[in-house]
């Protein structure tokens, strides 16, 4: 019988030269506590009218308004006249000069109204996406509304601000003979208050961390004893699809990247393994064949037999049409990622999740193969409970608020930036992004133009306390800023720009929240 | 066997079995009561408690048995209820008027104080069950403290304050017909419903409306909560709605 040693002794059976086989490397766990903001039951009515969304928005924000603006004009004198607050806007009388606040209303002829659309008997049955609503040219009109009336703002100080429908203002001024108001000055709510750092996640935690960080303070970066800051990956817009493979090899890539297979060990170890969670912003499942799609022929002139025979015509849904190749592409580049690493999973414009604002979660049936790794699927009595522990492959809504490490974390999918993108005349979304944390509305523009869920009892979209980071997925290009608040707040904007148009994929670093970017490239 | 059907059968055993029992007219009944038999106040059981909760509103549309079930009601929910807020006494001498006052209860109008006090009653007598019976459903909902302060309201501050809107007005108010069939409430209601300042009256009903801004922190008037949980006890579904609701939501027909 041949024994083990013999066999090794002879050369056919060889340990592997060089090195030790390499330890492999371990994850750290982040800590991570998702909010359930934006989550609707599941047997939610559709019978309430769209003008509570706004009278919520107003009712919440407002206070911060007029305080801030009191604080600002209070005892202010314009040409020897005193500034006055009055109650609501149609108490504006012409000359006099005074400060209101109310609800901003964009009028713009090339906006897509349901009200002329009904008048002119045409009925749209999907939203026509047309490029800009602005248009230039003068025919836009802002208004001031609340629930007494409507006034119109005219003045030069209106171009220096972002303004969109549904962000509430504050302004300064008086009527003219045209009866519209001239603005000299106008403020917004600016930023909420921002919560302590583990405000959510309190307790034990907070000081375990509170112990790592004067070790980190005292010691410089070499020391062994110093715990490796962690990252988190955002990524946006990967967009599987069976048509357009352009990115298909980026997206291999970037499995390997995330996985930890690629590069050598020395970046392995340093830097990749540090990413803890990866959080995916919108757009992973891309369908869109439509700009090559043709309208099905009439008659099947295929074939020459067939030329005159009339195609069966499908009423109702036409189950052929369904391509079931991109989230099955999807569900396997999650399963190979999810042993390793937890996934937050935010639905998107081209996902198959619900139209309207916010988007509920993506059902776990999409995904057969990761479906192990979310939480069980509750069912009966406790179908609206909370869920105590967030699964390793989390679903959320879009938009998602939520905590990382300690740091309160607001990210979309990129509809509410989109939209609000075509109100406004320049490119800059990183300014957009900053208005609209100012403005304390994460989506201002629903229900004008983004489709919304009708809220009767509380409107989540009213930023209560604002976030350490805030990211807009399935943006055009990658941006970030850092923005600051009277009140010492500090906000981290990230804009993560879609895989499929960049390829790019952004690190946060934890501690720091410090952005890098990460570019694959496939030669 | 569908469960109705048992319990008629069981219920026409019962009565032509023990036509003394107090048992013989309550639908649910399948065991002899012998709650009118005791004469002092005593520390209720689960049962007695199941029995007389459900035996609470058929008393009110019954008529002749009813005045003794009362009295038992009466006298037994004080002594176990916490608070009692020295009705006790109250209630023992007036139990006559009371009861009687409770079986007309849906078909007449009555005087404002006794309304008042059956109200109270009705409400202190299920206020009692749900809180003593926490495993079964109760009947009415836990009232929250706003509620609790609107439904001792008496109508004479409606009243007043219906009157001080009233003569705020700068004009007199013109076109008195309108207004000529509606009672003090529904005037309050409909005032209610234009004031804009708490949201738009329309696809919302108006105690919700009223609830949502109590929450905002708007101070609504507690006059109208008064008046519409009022007249939710009477069982008026009419209010509910905004008036507006009732007018853009009609469909007109015609050429």
């Amino acid at each position: 019988m041949v024994t083990l040693d013999e066999v090794l002794g002879s050369g056919l059976l060889q340990k592997p030269s060089g090195d030790d086989a390499p330890e492999a490397l371990q994850r750290q766990i982040t800590n991570y506590k998702p909010l359930q903001t934006f989550k609707l039951e599941k047997t939610r009515p559709y019978q309430q009218q769209y003008a509570d969304i706004y009278f919520l928005r107003l009712t919440k924000i407002r206070p911060a308004v007029e305080a801030a603006a009191s604080a600002a004009w209070e005892g202010t004198m314009l040409g020897g006249e005193k500034v006055k607050r009055v109650e609501r806007v149609l108490d504006v009388r012409q000359g006099e000069l005074c400060w209101v606040a109310g609800t901003v209303y964009m009028d713009m002829p090339l906006k897509p109204s349901i009200l002329e659309d009904v008048s002119k008997d045409r009925w749209i049955s999907a939203p026509t996406s047309v490029g800009h609503y602005y248009s230039g040219n003068g025919d836009d009109s802002i208004m001031l509304e609340d629930d007494s009336g409507r006034i119109r703002l005219v003045g030069n100080a209106l171009q220096n601000h972002f303004m969109v429908t549904g962000c509430i203002v504050a302004v300064m001024g008086t009527e003219n003979a045209n009866g519209e108001f001239e603005v000299i000055d106008l403020l917004f709510a600016e930023l909420p208050p921002q919560p302590e750092r583990w405000s959510v996640s309190k307790g034990k935690k907070g000081q375990e961390q509170q112990e790592d960080v004067e070790m980190m303070d005292a010691s410089f970066s070499g020391n062994p004893s110093k715990p490796p800051s962690k990252k988190i990956a955002l990524v946006s817009g990967l967009e599987f699809s069976n048509a357009d493979t352009s990115y298909a090899m980026e997206l291999n890539l970037l499995l390997e990247y995330l996985l930890g297979e690629a590069l050598d060990p020395s970046i392995q170890h340093n830097e990749i393994s540090h990413i803890t969670r990866l959080i995916i912003a919108g757009n992973s499942i891309s369908t869109t064949t439509a700009e090559h799609a043709k309208p099905a022929p009439a008659y099947d002139t295929t074939t020459p037999v067939n030329k005159f025979q009339p195609q069966h015509k499908k009423y109702g849904y036409d189950s052929s049409s369904y391509n079931p190749v991109p989230s099955q592409l999807f569900d396997n580049f999650l399963s190979e990622l999810l042993p390793t690493m937890p996934v937050t999973l935010l639905p998107g414009a081209l996902d198959p999740a619900n139209a309207s604002y916010p988007q509920q979660p993506i059902h776990s049936a999409m995904f057969p193969q990761s479906r192990t790794y979310m939480s069980a699927p509750k069912v009966g009595a406790d179908k609206d409970a909370v869920d105590e522990e967030p699964g390793w492959f989390d679903n959320v809504t879009n938009p998602w608020e939520g905590e990382i490490e300690g740091w309160r974390v607001l990210g979309t999918g990129g509809q509410n930036l989109d939209d609000v993108f075509k109100y406004v005349e320049s490119e800059d979304r990183l300014g957009m992004m900053e208005a609209m944390c100012r403005w304390r509305c994460v989506a201002p523009t629903a229900p004008d133009t983004l489709w919304a869920y009708p809220f009767q009892e509380d409107e989540p979209f009213v930023i209560k306390e604002c976030p350490h980071l805030f990211f807009v997925g399935c943006q055009p290009e990658f941006g970030t800023k850092v923005i600051h608040g009277s009140d010492g707040q500090a906000v981290r904007l990230i804009a993560v720009p879609s895989f499929s148009e960049t390829r790019e994929v952004v690190l946060v670093d934890t501690e720091t929240l410090d952005v890098e970017r990460v570019r694959i490239v496939a030669e | 066997m569908p469960v109705t059907r048992k319990s008629t059968r069981s219920r026409g055993g019962a009565a032509s079995a023990s036509s003394s029992s107090a048992a013989s007219h309550g639908k649910h009944q399948q065991t002899l009561s012998f709650n009118h038999r005791v004469t002092k106040p005593t520390a209720k059981t689960g049962k007695d408690l199941l029995v007389e909760k459900e035996s609470t509103p058929e008393s009110i549309t019954k008529k002749t048995k009813d005045v003794k079930i009362e009295d038992d009601e009466v006298v037994e929910v004080p002594a176990s209820e916490a608070e009692s807020e020295g009705e006790e006494e109250e209630e023992e001498g007036e139990e006559e008027a009371h009861a009687k006052a409770k079986a007309k209860v849906k078909t007449t109008k009555k005087p404002a104080t006794q309304t008042k006090a059956a109200a109270k009653d009705l409400k202190k007598d299920t206020k009692a069950e749900v809180e003593e019976e926490k495993e079964n459903k109760p009947k009415e909902p836990e009232r929250s403290e706003v509620e609790k302060r609107a439904l001792k309201l008496p109508q004479s501050a409606i009243d007043a304050y219906w009157h001080n809107i009233d003569s705020a007005r700068m004009a007199r108010a013109v076109h008195k017909k309108h207004t000529e069939g509606l009672t003090t409430g529904e005037k309050v209601l409909r005032y209610w419903d234009v004031s804009s300042h708490y949201g738009p009256c329309i696809g919302i009903t108006r105690l919700k409306r009223w609830q949502r801004a109590e929450r905002l922190g708007l101070n609504p008037p507690i006059e109208v909560l008064a008046v519409l949980l009022r007249e939710e006890q009477n069982g008026n579904k009419a209010i509910e709605m905004a008036h507006m609701d009732e007018l853009m939501n009609s469909v007109s027909t015609g050429p």
